[in-house]
């Protein structure tokens, strides 16, 4: 597939992936071969198919159960956006549950709040133990063996984990509440892009997980356990769809935040660069790009350019704004890093 | 995309050495590209789940790439199947629904 190269690509001329992330390969004319691989009508077919899956899978369950969805809620903007897209467009009654990973910014859990009051939802706030967070971030620094090689395409170690655990605590949620769907947040390029729908039956797809919290226990002690484990077959196997909403929605995140703001969303104002609900965010986005060679945001971002839902100076000005060692110092020290791993 | 023309072209049936090799070539370059490890780093016997080459995610990968490049159906029970996770269990899975088919597609 490629092409002679006479001058080294930087990066793909589409959706600005750089040459730094591995496997990838680009076309003598410069595009990378995910964007060689898919055309803009191909993208908006498969938005569309997407589209009308996820609201079959809706119509199924729409008033079925005292809780139709558990939505993995963040409080960031696409999180809240999926939340409003599922309860008001969608009419699915659903729980919204927020992991308190100890560095959420403070106006985060405000916006929690007036969400959920607003769209009449009603929200827990899962804090898991701070110091078990705390040295699973420490392991996620130090390590290379918690998550796949390949994890370093979607996300930072420190958000992989982090993502791990509080997907794990909605499955673990959902079963133990028989609630037939678990919707996260998540973009295009966070997930590929077949997981926007995904069927998970614990107790049949057991290889995967038992791999999963081995790692885990092994970094982390058997006090992982309770964090990473679902429980098996023994109830019937039952069945909980995956879903990831916004992989079938095209907006701007300016859109996405003007549509937020009348249920009482507002941008935090101490999240950092990187993120609208998490401070730790930038801590994983300073290691990862000086680890790896690109901003771990690099995928969901070219998934947004060839989407057309962000211009392409935003994008280079997202993936060219980088945290310095002076703002990330604090939560390296929190975490326990030495000195020296900045 | 490619295999598909590849395997078009041959339009034989599955016990044919040639695309058995190509079957092989294709999710190993895959493999490669996808999940980042090298040939030497993964036998064809290799858990890959213990390995920590595939996670969830990458299952999910995994599946559509098959179905995708040799138009065959991923079922439940393959899903499940611990062939599945090696690559020359994966090989045995596809030619075996290429088999099926009578032909290849
Ligand atoms: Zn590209």
């Amino acid at each position: 597939m490629t092409g002679p190269r006479p001058t080294p690509v930087q990066a793909c001329r589409r959706c600005l992936l750089p040459a730094t992330l591995p496997g990838l390969a680009f076309t003598a004319d410069g595009l990378c071969d995910l964007c060689a691989a898919t055309g803009e009508a191909e993208a908006e077919a498969e938005r569309v198919a997407l589209r009308a899956r996820l609201d079959a899978l809706y119509a199924a369950h729409r008033g079925t159960r005292p809780y139709a969805a558990i939505v993995a809620y963040s409080g960031g903007k696409d999180s809240s956006y999926t939340l409003k897209h599922l309860v008001e467009e969608q009419g699915l009654r659903c729980l919204a549950i927020t992991v308190d990973n100890g560095f959420l910014s403070a106006g985060t859990l405000d916006n929690c709040r007036a969400v959920c009051a607003a769209l009449d939802v009603d929200l827990v706030v899962f804090t898991p133990s701070r110091r078990f967070t705390e040295r699973m971030y420490r392991a996620s620094v130090e390590r290379d063996d918690l998550h796949a090689p390949a994890a370093v395409k979607r996300a930072s170690a420190i958000c992989s984990s982090c993502i791990t655990l509080i997907n794990t605590h909605m499955l673990q949620r959902a079963l133990e509440l028989r609630v037939p769907i678990v919707a996260g947040g998540y973009l295009g390029g966070q997930v590929p892009r077949d997981g926007a729908v995904m069927t998970l039956r614990p107790g049949r797809q057991a290889r995967i997980r038992t791999a999963l919290v081995n790692r885990f226990v092994g970094a982390l002690g058997e006090g992982a356990r309770r964090y990473f484990d679902l429980p098996g077959a023994a109830e019937g196997d039952p069945e909980v769809v995956v879903v990831n909403p916004m992989l079938g929605v095209a907006l701007s995140e300016e859109a996405i935040k003007a549509a937020l703001a009348p249920l009482g969303w507002r941008q935090p104002t101490d999240t950092g660069l990187t993120s609208t609900n998490c401070r730790l965010n930038d801590l994983g986005v300073y290691l990862h790009s000086r680890r790896h060679g690109f901003h771990p945001y690099a995928m969901e971002i070219a998934e947004q350019l060839r989407g057309g839902t962000i211009s392409r100076e935003a994008a280079a000005r997202k993936l060219g704004t980088l945290p310095g060692r002076g703002d990330v110092a604090w939560m390296a020290e929190r975490i326990g890093l030495p000195a020296d791993a900045l | 995309m490619s295999a598909q023309t590849v395997l078009a072209e041959a339009m034989a049936p599955a016990e044919d050495p040639a695309v058995k090799e190509a079957v092989r070539d294709r999710i190993r370059d895959f493999a490669a590209a996808t999940f980042l490890v090298g040939a030497g780093e993964v036998g064809p016997d290799t858990d890959l789940f213990e390995a920590n080459v595939i996670d969830s995610f990458g299952f999910v990968e995994l599946v559509s790439f098959l179905e995708q490049t040799f138009g065959i159906a991923i079922e439940e029970d393959d899903l499940t199947s611990p062939e599945m996770a090696t690559l020359a269990g994966i090989e045995r899975v596809v030619t075996g629904k290429l088999r099926q088919q009578g032909a290849l597609r």
